[in-house]
């Protein structure tokens, strides 16, 4: 993965700056407190409003991503390069997974072989089904 | 020529764009091709996941958030000794670093062993994905039924071809002469045979008729696969929110049955998790070996920059695990 | 900066001499794990050719049964099928297809562009010695190794290779029962996609890092050639996409060979038995593959606009028209090509709001593609054109690709796709693409940088015979399949006739079959040029076409570490026919005359 050439041009590129060892404990202690914090949310609330869990655990993981990303990967004392090589990543990723979720709705209308979901875990994924709208379901259940 | 290699090249000057060295530009392209990789195989989860009938819980499927909470701060613990390692190259620490690298190693290494720990209880339970056909059946069906039949016909031969066996020792035995040896060998032989004959009745009691009925009724099916393997619904919880566990499937009671099961969007669940948690391992691994690599070298400051790139790439499978957890263990 | 010693010239051709009797060792070194990003592009180079044309005697075999069905084929007929006197099994057309097709895509196209161009070009056209890693280079060709194995021993697996079709579409390439190539011949596919896929994974990384880190002083980003340009564009795209459809391969592999479902339904039943544990969804195959196919035609392509782009100006002895604008519309067609991948599966089923975004989202395209036609048109407008064939391949391409372009934009309206998917007209569109678009490309490639790859001439008369007989040829080929299409010619049959409708069109076949088999045989004549060339083609000098950019002026072929002087670039290179020069060409290393800078261009 590494090659003697390193040493060209930018080679000697000045550490900007890093974080002290008491940042970096400090963003341990954060990041452990936040895994709990997603831990309980799940103890306590996963019975009676998951998608509300869903929401927070997710914001929890951005905000862990981030912290990992700002301190401990250098990201916070890095010169403006960091943004052409995370952005464009960051956005094709989120973009890739949103040009999937179509296909929810699609697979839950269009289960092959027939099967329905319940009632019941319908309103658990917080799925509404809209009257008058029986005949789509059979699109593609040809399989 | 001037080259004392005989190369007759001459050093090039470039004009790069970023102040970066190389390796790093590299290691971060590198990690926008793995973020891809991992964006396809969780926007497929979600796909499958969310576009499920079904999906089962957590403990449906032996999987303990706990312990996946203990993954997660044994990462991050992990993601800190990497990143003081690097100080500590930095500040030209050799000793130190190699230190701090060797801790990561071992906390990886704890990863990787309780990952070992989770896959094999999910194996024990015969959760995992498998050709032609897993164990696990998506429902109550007569698939489902024709196969238990078949595992009761294998598991019955079996008994049935051993108690056969017993049997000709025994008239051996009872064609020569009596000795007091022979009679205790016999008796021996019979108290074999009687515990087959127990057990196979105890399983053909346990199972019930429905499993030798080609003609069970949808309902009888159903019976019989909350016996083999209770399903609790996650939504089936008592007030403090605690799973409840007292009723114990036949395969857990006679773990020798290995009797197909039904769970629900258990086969779907166990590709998505093996997949992405196996990928995750796999990076880890890779990761491990590269600490290895580390560890042969005196890690000063002018291989700062090789320790700040593992790091990098070490911090990146944190984050991925950052969102399989919650993903995995606790939607 | 600018006196290049030309001395060099005769130390370097002394270290050739030299090299005749090395050691075995060293020869190993030199030429086959070699770090020398020029062996490796060459290395690339020859095993793609054999790839060519191992491909394209697949497509014959394919034309034979569409010209003459069921009878004896020839060679194969024999060899396979001596049991049904000569006459080939519909599987094993569906296999001549399917191979064909994967073949030329990711053993020949993709490989040949940004392998063998890239490698060969890139550190040369911007000013380095080298690639940035150059051991990962090496690596990247040979990870192409246990793909190129696996796809050979794919063939002679029980059951066949992989008969899918290029796209692999499960359920049939998930499920072993499904087919009798969908045995071992599917799993080989997967695995041997996989090893392409890592091989340009490494490859295009090592190609951003080299453009973005080690560009010569004074080249500019918007200094570098448009085939560097092409070339960075098609490794960003490779970066984003290829990740993707190397998770759906493991994805496909899994479900082959461990038991996952990704993409097998839920209740499938084949051969009367239910497949595997289902629950998955197909589709979503269909959405990985094409997140990177999509993207991966531009891949295809991109490099081979950028290599014509240098050629035509060269040869027009004019500035490129608009570089700028070329810069533009490369990135504008690769940023747009991620969002339209659903234009492959408007007859999946999927939601009409979702394909009619994708269908505007296609013809969008036609935008920044057509201010590349028109800035190639205005760049050969007017000039005096020296009609090398490097220029004549140049020039087929921009022709033919217009031709191949119009009929994209027809198939990305909905409507119209939903009467010509999966005929001919596909067929033809595909290879007006990509064998008018970019085989021409590289074929003016080759002529175009074979004195630089090894320092001697091809025959130009050679070179024009083979480029007629491959234009007309071509053109015989597949202008006729558009109308077969409009007929509703299908295709992937092994028998069309056996519908009644379809019988008129069978002359039509034959003479499309007698004219692919006339363009077969006319690229003997490249590789007898290219072989003859390569042993007594006339030497040339560094700069045998006066061009402007940093390649020719380095020696021919360059040695080891490219340059044997500093370059040190000070303008664009597209400065031909500049007033401020006496000569019509105006390399980029030529230090700045008097008044330049109040002309500057860039
Ligand atoms: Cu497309």
């Amino acid at each position: 993965m590494t090659e003697p050439h390193d040493t060209h041009g930018a080679g000697e590129h000045a550490h900007a700056g890093h974080g002290t060892t008491k940042q970096y404990l400090a963003v341990c202690a954060a990041l452990m407190i936040l895994t709990f914090v997603s831990f309980f949310t799940f103890r306590l609330l996963h019975n009676t409003q998951v998608q509300m869990t869903w929401a927070v655990m997710m914001a929890v993981s951005c905000v862990k991503a981030l912290l990992v990303m700002l301190f401990f990967m250098h990201l916070k004392w890095e010169a403006s390069w960091k943004y052409v090589l995370t952005i464009p990543a960051t956005i094709m990723a989120i973009f890739l997974m949103i040009a999937l979720i179509p296909d929810i709705k699609w697979r839950f209308e269009t289960i092959a072989g027939g099967r329905t979901p319940s009632e019941e875990r319908k309103v658990h994924m917080g799925y509404e089904h809209e009257p008058g709208t029986p005949a789509e379901t059979e699109q593609g259940g040809g399989h | 020529m001037t080259d004392p290699h005989g190369h007759g090249q001459i050093k090039l000057q470039y004009q790069p764009a970023l102040p970066i060295p190389n390796g790093k530009l590299f290691l971060w392209l590198f990690l926008s091709t793995e973020i891809m990789f991992f964006a396809a195989l969780i926007g497929v989860y979600i796909v499958i996941r969310f576009g499920a009938p079904d999906w089962p819980g957590p403990s449906k499927m032996h999987l303990v958030e706990l312990i996946g909470a203990a993954n997660t701060l044994v990462l991050i613990l992990s993601s800190v000794t990497v990143v003081l390692a690097l100080d500590a190259a930095q500040k030209d620490n050799a000793s130190l670093a190699r230190l701090w690298i060797a801790a990561t190693f071992l906390l990886g290494g704890l990863f990787l062993g309780i990952k070992v720990f989770e896959y094999k209880s999910k194996f024990s339970h015969g959760i995992y994905p498998a050709l032609p056909h897993s164990r696990m059946y998506e429902k109550p069906d007569v698939y489902f039924a024709s196969a238990v039949r078949e595992r009761l016909r294998v598991l019955y031969a079996r008994i049935d071809a051993d108690r056969a066996e017993i049997a000709s020792k025994k008239t051996n035995l009872l064609a020569g002469p009596q000795t007091e040896d022979v009679q205790r060998q016999i008796k021996d032989l019979d108290d074999r045979d009687k515990v087959l004959a127990d057990k196979k009745a105890e399983y053909e009691q346990a199972v019930g008729p429905v499993a030798g009925d080609a003609n069970a009724s949808a309902h009888a099916l159903m019976e019989l696969s909350k016996r083999i393997y209770p399903v609790h619904d996650e939504h089936e919880k008592n007030a403090e929110g605690e799973a409840e566990h007292e009723s114990i499937g036949l395969n857990d009671k006679y773990p020798e049955l290995k009797l197909p099961f039904v769970v629900t969007g258990g086969n779907m669940w166990a590709t998505t998790y093996f997949t992405m948690t196996g990928f995750h391992a796999l990076h880890v691994l890779a990761g491990l070996v590269a600490f290895v690599l580390l560890l042969f070298k005196r890690l000063d400051r002018t291989r700062a920059g090789i320790v700040e790139n593992v790091g990098l790439y070490w911090h990146f499978v944190d984050l991925v695990w950052i969102f399989l957890f919650p993903l995995l263990y606790l939607f | 900066m600018a006196a290049i010693p030309h001395a060099h010239d005769d130390a370097h051709a002394h270290a050739h001499e030299h090299g005749r009797e090395m050691s075995l060792g060293k020869f190993l070194t030199t030429y086959v794990f070699s770090f020398d990003h020029k062996v490796i592009g060459l290395q690339f180079l020859f095993s793609t050719l054999i790839w060519f044309s191992v491909g394209g005697l697949l497509a014959l075999g394919v034309r034979w049964q569409l010209a003459w069905p069921w009878t004896k084929m020839p060679i194969v007929g024999d060899l396979f099928f001596s049991s049904t006197g000569g006459q080939i099994s519909p599987e094993f057309y569906t296999m001549l297809f399917t191979m064909h097709a994967s073949i030329m895509i990711f053993f020949v196209i993709i490989p040949i562009l940004a392998g063998a161009f890239g490698n060969f070009l890139i550190p040369l056209m911007i000013g380095a010695e080298d690639m940035a890693f150059p051991v990962l280079n090496m690596m990247s060709y040979w990870f192409m190794w246990p793909a190129f194995l696996c796809m050979i021993a794919s063939f002679f697996v029980e059951g066949g290779a992989s008969a899918a079709g290029w796209t692999g579409y499960p359920p049939l390439s998930s499920v072993h029962s499904a087919a009798p190539a969908s045995h071992t011949g599917q799993t080989l596919w997967v695995m041997g996609l996989i090893f392409v896929g890592v091989s340009s994974m490494m490859g295009s990384v090592n190609y951003m890092t080299t453009i973005i880190q080690m560009r010569a002083p004074g080249m500019t980003m918007f200094r570098m050639p448009m085939t560097i340009w092409g070339m960075f564009i098609t490794a960003i795209l490779q970066a984003f996409a290829l990740p993707v459809l190397t998770a759906a391969l493991f994805m496909q592999l899994m479900d082959r060979t461990i038991g996952t479902s990704y993409f097998i339904p839920e209740g499938l039943i084949v051969n009367g038995a239910p497949a595997g544990s289902g629950g998955g969804q197909p589709l979503l195959w269909q959405h990985l593959f094409w997140f990177y196919s999509h993207p991966a035609v531009y891949i295809m392509i991109l490099p081979a606009m950028g290599m014509v782009s240098d050629m035509i100006s060269t040869f027009a002895r004019k500035p490129l028209f608009g570089y700028k604008p070329m810069i533009y519309s490369i990135a504008g067609i690769a940023g747009l090509g991620f969002i339209v991948w659903g234009h492959h599966m408007f007859m999946s089923g999927m939601s009409p709001w979702l394909g009619t975004t994708f269908m505007v989202s296609t013809i969008m395209i036609a935008l920044p593609s057509a201010i590349k036609v028109f800035n190639w048109l205005a760049t050969i407008w007017a000039a005096r054109i020296q009609y090398t064939t490097a220029m004549l391949f140049a020039l087929s391409f921009v022709s033919l690709f217009i031709i191949g372009g119009l009929s994209g934009i027809f198939m990305a309206a909905t409507p119209v796709d939903i009467f010509i998917h999966d005929t001919y007209f596909i067929v033809a569109h595909i290879h007006y693409v990509l064998f008018g678009g970019s085989a021409m490309g590289i074929f003016g490639g080759i002529y175009f940088w074979f004195p630089k790859m090894f320092g001697r001439m091809m025959n130009e008369f050679w070179g024009k015979v083979h480029f007629f007989l491959t234009f007309i040829f071509f053109n015989g080929t597949f202008y006729p399949m558009h109308i077969l299409g409009a007929a509703g010619f299908p295709r992937r049959l092994a028998d069309p006739y056996h519908y009644e409708t379809f019988q008129h069109l069978l002359p039509m076949n034959q003479f499309i079959t007698v004219c692919a088999i006339g363009m077969g045989a006319s690229q003997i004549i490249l590789a007898a040029n290219m072989i003859y060339s390569l042993l007594k083609g006339p030497k040339c000098g560094r700069n045998p076409w006066h061009a402007n950019s940093l390649e020719w002026t380095a020696p021919s072929p360059p040695g080891h570490g490219n340059f044997d002087f500093q370059p040190v670039v000070y303008r664009g290179p597209y400065e031909y026919a500049s007033p401020l020069v006496d000569d019509d060409y105006f390399p980029q290393t030529r230090p700045p005359v008097e008044g330049e800078d109040k002309l500057a261009h860039h």
